[in-house]
């Protein structure tokens, strides 16, 4: 009897235990694959399960090893990081102020223009967050800013990069969907932007109305003359902002692969570093460390949730979200979505994107690639794009809502004991409004996401 | 191997448990200079796949080809290249402690029982997960070198078998770096106070 109990819950058992796993605090890519094995071990055990099988699991490794898109992470990573130690983005910073000085709450603007700019250099949430913090915090303090305000304005800002292309996550979607990182790169832009402005529109609109909450910055700051404010505008703002493009628009237009347009974009990179005098020997390694981590820690991942995928649809996995589905009612087409909205919503307030694009969508891929979206994407193909974008900006938002929100914590790791959890809290209620708001927009005009693929040429 | 001192730690003699924990130290502190030099090596490779990326951009545009190193070589290549710097770096971010854990829960734990979670960890998750795999990326490695594994691609690289083998090879540094965990944090539980296995530990060095 608990042996077929057993056997009939396996793959349900597997799913909970590596829910259960990952919270013990050991690191994720180990337990994903050490689950992976220990439940075809018990299968194994059970009769369910035959060793050939995990004969199958090299030569899955072996496909994320040539791909051609994966390649993309370390390239982009690489890039990031080299920007990222370069002061690019304090250079920018400063720049940014300078020009919105009299702007009521121009220095959280500029924050929030930074975090737009620079989402380039953002590969995992937890990092581009702390770096965003660092950098910004303390002079929003300084000028007497409401903590709810600065906190929020950079928790927001922070966890945009996952969304703005050159994204490491949209490649990751991308390659589980089947769908070109270009089409996902071009789908994720206006969205993107669409988030950058609402962030402005509402830091614009509190700074108005309560001038105490973000007092502006003196207004004699930065250089004299108009000559030399156009001299630093163009040596801070213009070098970064043209590779960017360069790096986005050559996908764009098709000259480039994502791929190639990655590397161009390291090399272009390291050129700006040399030019900003910043370029050595011990930078580069520096940069090497930093980038080299990061880009193993996502294959790790990519390699464990690999092992586990394989064991998980032998031991019946899909069947059981099928049945859960069935047995709950879901089955029209905006049903199972927003399902899968919700429960990507829940898992972001514990795992970071690589774990939840890698366990979850291999899941759901084979449900909703099958739904039948007809009367609201125009043409079918583009439902997997708009779907990926929906969960980019519902993960983001889900990062941010309290009292989880994974950037919140990693924010509070480095903020000073004066700003207290209590007014991070506050502060980032309005900005998860305007995320639910953009998620409504683009679940409700899909048009905001697939307008740039569909002019570039990306969905014909 | 190296480890067997540490699984028959619990009949050693009091003692003799210095000399166990200090080997045990040694061991580990092999492997980790060996895992880092190898990182810190391979890492230039991001440098050595930017240079053949633009390169096979650059001279694509402009429809010029070397003789040997055509565009579909330099294509895969680049793969190549990038896949034995994230396979080589695996381990390299085990022992540096760089891999993401989700420790909401376990963070504020006191170090002993983080210690203890990492070798319940090492034993149940990370020794199954390499020790069942290893053999599997083994053999396919060796099917490859047995016909001499060509690329699909009519006019690819010739020898398809060394990327397998690194492949193989990156799986067998986790495995070190399973081992070496393990090693280090036997010696924080059950070693003697003074002998701390983090003196001689990656923490801080620079490459």
């Amino acid at each position: 009897m608990i042996l077929e109990w057993l056997i009939e819950h396996l793959a349900v058992l597997m799913f909970l235990c590596l829910i259960f796993g990952m919270f013990l605090g050991f690191p994720v890519a180990l337990t994903i694959g050490g689950i992976g094995i220990i439940f075809a071990l018990i299968a194994i055990g059970l009769d369910e399960f035959r060793w050939a099988r995990f004969g199958t699991i090299p030569s899955r490794f072996y496909g994320t090893v040539e791909s051609q898109v994966l390649m993309a992470i370390p390239m982009f990573v690489f890039m990031g990081v080299v920007l990222e130690r370069s002061r690019v983005a304090e250079d920018l910073l400063k720049a940014l102020q300078i020009l919105l000085r009299r702007v009521p709450g121009g220095l959280a603007m500029s924050v929030a223009l930074l975090g737009t700019i620079m989402a380039a250099t953002t590969g995992i949430v937890g990092a581009s967050v702390i770096m965003l913090t660092l950098m910004t915090l303390p002079t929003m303090l300084e000028r007497n800013y409401s903590h709810e305000l600065a906190t929020g304005t950079i928790a927001a800002s922070g966890t945009l990069g996952i969304l703005i292309p050159p994204s490491i996550m949209l490649v990751i979607l991308g390659d589980l969907v089947q769908v070109p990182i270009g089409t996902l790169f071009a789908a994720a832009v206006f969205p993107g932007l669409l988030l950058s402005c609402l962030y402005l529109t509402y830091i614009f609109f509190f700074a108005r109305l309560r001038p105490s909450a973000a007092p502006p910055l003196p207004d004699d700051m930065g250089p004299d003359s108009t000559l030399e404010l156009v001299i630093l505008v163009a040596r801070s703002i213009v070098p970064p902002a043209f590779l960017i493009f360069a790096v986005l628009g050559s996908i764009f237009l098709g000259f480039a692969t994502p791929t190639e347009a990655s590397g161009v974009g390291c090399a272009g990179a390291l050129l700006l570093a040399a030019l900003n005098r910043r370029l050595s020997i011990k930078m580069l390694k520096d940069v090497i460390e930093s980038a080299g981590t990061t880009n193993a820690l996502v294959f790790f991942i990519i390699l464990g949730a690999t092992v586990f995928a394989v064991v998980f649809r032998f031991l019946g996995g899909e069947g059981v979200v099928k049945d859960i589905l069935a047995a709950t009612g879901i089955d029209t087409g905006w049903e199972v979505l927003i399902f899968l909205m919700v429960l990507v919503f829940f898992m972001g307030f514990f795992f970071d994107f690589i774990e939840i694009s890698l366990i979850v969508i291999p899941i759901f891929y084979p449900i909703i690639s099958r739904l039948n979206f007809g009367d609201h994407i125009e043409p079918a193909f583009a439902f997997m794009p708009w779907v990926t974008i929906l969960i980019a900006v519902n993960l983001q938002t889900s990062f941010l809502t309290p009292p989880f929100g994974f950037s919140l914590f990693y924010m509070k790791g480095v903020v000073p004991p004066s700003v207290k959890m209590q007014e991070i809290y506050r502060g980032i209620i309005p900005f998860v409004m305007l995320q639910l708001l953009a998620v409504a927009l683009v679940m409700t005009f899909p048009e905001i996401a697939l307008f740039l693929p569909r002019v570039t040429g990306f969905l014909e | 191997m190296g480890n067997r001192p540490g699984l028959s730690f619990a009949k050693t003699e009091k003692p003799n448990t210095g000399k166990t924990m200090q080997s045990l130290v040694t061991f580990a502190n092999l492997i980790d200079g060996f895992l880092r030099r190898l990182a810190h090596t391979t890492g230039w490779l991001f440098l050595v796949a930017i240079v053949i990326i633009c390169f096979d951009v650059f001279t694509r545009k402009i429809g010029y080809q070397l003789p040997y190193f055509t565009s579909t070589r330099l294509q895969e290549l680049e793969w190549h290249v990038t896949s034995t710097l994230f396979l080589s770096w695996l381990a390299y971010g085990m022992i540096k402690n760089t891999h993401v854990r989700i420790d909401v829960f376990t963070g504020v734990l006191e170090q002993r029982k983080k210690d203890w979670i990492d070798l319940f960890g090492c034993i149940v998750f990370a020794l199954p997960y390499t020790l069942v795999i290893l053999p599997y990326v083994y053999s396919y490695a060796a099917t490859s070198w047995s016909y001499w594994e060509r690329s699909d691609a009519p006019n690819g690289l010739p020898a398809l078998y060394i990327i397998k083998s690194i492949m193989a090879f990156g799986f067998t540094t986790v495995l070190l770096a399973t081992l070496s965990i393990m090693a280090r944090k036997i010696v924080d539980l059950f070693g003697p106070p003074g002998l701390h296995s983090k003196s001689n530990s990656m923490e801080g060095v620079e490459i």
